[in-house]
């Protein structure tokens, strides 16, 4: 009787201990991970005011300089501070506030001074323009550190902690310290809404590049029902009587188009493509099918891409470029002129390595960029510019291409291939000038090329 | 009278002890069980062989994780649907207005549901994913640079009706 009443309460004490342990253990785990989640956020806030002062510090070096080395120096040193700091930024817990202002204005001003940078480093000085533009980013970098500084105040004075943001959930308040915190962000981004002026330059965030739109005409608008014919006539279904289009929809993407599902029998895997409403060109298609085991070789499937092309109305392709990706590959196509590889004009194509279907199809690269070229004469020699290429270089081919700079320019360029320390490389030297405009890494793989 | 009470206690007395061990064992069987054979929710569910990363191939890993994207926010949608999932990540990565690696998009704070409860570790990872993963990363854009996609039924911010919507495939609504 008494045994069994002690038993009980061992059990019950055991339970009670036991449950009291386990609680005050997670309780711990739970504030470690807590602590080790804000240390990060701190970090990438501290830091984030110290990239800010950097950029201040380097902006206003790079304006009272007059020396080319040190410019150099100086702009490319913001161009590394301004991506630091968009890292940091991207790493605060901010989802209530819309950061994206901000984003924008540094990658922008990294860009800038490292188009800036590279200017220098030809030996062309800035002009009055760029050297206003550079003011410009100083006065807003400072502003925005300012504002950061006030933060900083009321953060070292409430205690704020960052971690409270990370665990908001939908409608839930936030405390006053992290409201007047949130407004503070809210202040900065909004304050770049109208001091941001619309930048166009050489680099790959200048504002020109989100706007831009197809370079030629691309032919009259066609309706719905002859983009449906268009579509089976890509796919090779004209006659066939299996098929049925599933759902035809508009999208208003930079290419508008009508949106065509096509299924071939019932229990088909439906293949996806756009049509687009000027001139009823294809511009992707993507097919739900996965290829099985692999029967074609390498070559057979770039042949049947090829082929295929043709039948298309692209001709004059080129391969550039071959990637195996489980049991299909994909394929790059660039158009040929006269001899000379148009890079920008490229055309996507994606074999099944079972039967040798095309399983995806992308246009979009050659209907934005083709259009009439008026290419220059080389002014050099392929011997030319052979010599411009680094020293150690094993000269595999040379050939003369037209490539995009990530911008919507082009250079006219000699491609020279060859070998340094066992890696293959592609070297542009510009046609015209002998500049060396850009430099790729090729990677040769089993499975095929890619460049770096 | 006093001869039945106890004997009725210790009926009572008898289930509770069972009770209160069967309690204890398994809460402890549960806290060993988990301890030792839980589930670690990191883990990868499956890891494909084919996706071993090859030796300077850095786009395998983008692969990797584009792909468990796909899974755990695309799962059920038409393959277009897929490959437009991640193209957004492909155009946010390109985008001067978001971090400039994948890894840095997908984990930015709040940025995605799955990376906040987990589902983006745990769903499982079909062939059809990563062929959408990767035919994102070679190109494809079936959602012609938008960099935000919602699903209009669940959505729960009214900021992002404020995009400008370029198309919708299956659940999900593409905007810039």
């Amino acid at each position: 009787m008494a045994g069994r009443k002690a038993t009980a309460l061992a059990l019950a004490l055991l339970l009670f201990i036991g449950g009291g342990w386990w609680i005050w253990r997670s309780q711990n785990r739970m504030r470690a991970a807590e602590y080790a989640l804000e240390a990060n956020y701190q970090r990438a806030f501290f830091d984030m005011m110290e990239n800010m002062e950097n950029l201040d510090n380097l902006l206003g070096k790079s304006l009272a300089s007059n020396s080319r080395g040190q410019r150099i120096m100086t702009l490319t040193g913001i161009w590394h501070e301004a991506e630091r700091a968009r890292g940091n930024l991207g790493n605060l817990p901010l989802g209530m506030v819309n950061m994206m202002r901000s984003q924008q204005y540094l990658a922008q001003l990294g860009d800038y001074c490292q188009v800036l940078a590279k200017m220098q480093a030809r030996d062309l000085d800035m002009d009055e323009e760029e050297w206003q533009q550079l003011c410009r980013f100083h006065q807003q970098t400072r502003d925005i550190q300012e504002g950061l500084r006030e933060m900083m105040t009321g953060i070292k004075e409430e205690g704020f902690e960052w971690r409270s943001f990370a665990a908001l959930r939908g409608d839930q308040r936030l405390t006053p310290a992290g409201q007047s915190l949130a407004d503070g962000f809210g202040r900065i981004d909004e304050g770049l809404r109208d001091r941001v002026p619309t930048l166009t330059y050489d680099g790959p965030f200048s504002d020109h590049l989100e706007e831009r739109e197809p370079m030629v005409a691309l032919g009259e608008k066609v309706t719905e029902g002859q983009a449906r014919e268009k579509a089976l006539d890509f796919l090779g279904l004209r006659d066939g009587t299996g098929y049925r289009i599933e759902k035809t929809a508009k999208t208003r993407g930079r290419i508008p188009a009508y949106s065509i599902v096509v299924q071939e029998e019932k229990d088909a895997p439906p293949i996806a493509l756009d049509i687009s409403q000027q001139g009823g060109h294809v511009l992707w298609m993507l097919s739900s099918r996965i290829p099985q085991e692999a029967s074609l070789s390498q070559a057979q499937a770039v042949a049947r891409g090829k082929a295929f092309l043709e039948k298309q109305g692209y001709k004059n392709m080129v391969t550039t470029a071959s990637i195996v990706e489980g049991n299909q590959l994909a394929v790059s196509f660039a158009h040929r002129e006269k001899g000379v590889i148009i890079y920008p004009d490229l055309v996507k194509v994606t074999v099944a390595l079972d039967d040798g279907a095309i399983v995806a199809f992308d246009a979009m690269g050659y209907l934005m960029c083709h259009h009439r070229r008026e290419l220059p004469a080389p002014k050099l020699k392929p011997e030319e510019a052979e010599k411009m290429v680094c020293r150690q270089l094993e000269i595999q081919q040379t050939r003369l291409a037209v490539i995009p700079l990530g911008t919507l320019e082009e250079r006219f360029c000699y491609e020279v291939r060859g070998k340094v320390n066992g890696d293959t490389y592609l070297v542009y030297i510009n046609a015209v000038t002998g500049e060396e405009e850009e430099l790729l890494q090729l990677l040769e793989t089993e499975a095929g090329t890619r460049t770096l | 009278m006093d001869q039945r009470k106890p004997y009725k206690m210790k009926g009572a007395h008898r289930w509770r002890l069972c009770l209160t061990a069967l309690l204890v064992l398994t809460v402890t069987a549960g806290g060993i069980y988990r301890h030792y054979f839980g589930k670690n929710p990191f883990a990868p569910p499956n890891i494909d062989t084919a996706m071993a990363p090859g030796v300077g191939e850095p786009i395998h890993d983008d692969v990797w994780l584009l792909s468990r994207m796909v899974a755990s926010e695309a799962r059920g949608e038409p393959y277009q649907g897929q490959v437009a999932v991640a193209a957004v990540i492909v155009n946010r990565v390109r985008s001067s207005k978001f971090p400039g690696t994948v890894a840095g998009v997908l984990f930015e704070p709040a940025a995605f549901e799955p990376v906040l409860n987990g589902t983006f570790w745990s769903a499982p990872v079909s062939d059809e994913h990563i062929r959408a993963a990767e035919q994102a990363l070679n190109g494809w854009d079936p959602s012609y640079g938008s960099l935000f996609f919602w699903n209009p039924a669940t959505a729960s911010s009214p900021w992002i009706w404020t995009r400008r919507i370029i198309t919708s495939i299956g659940e999900h609504v593409f905007g810039l």
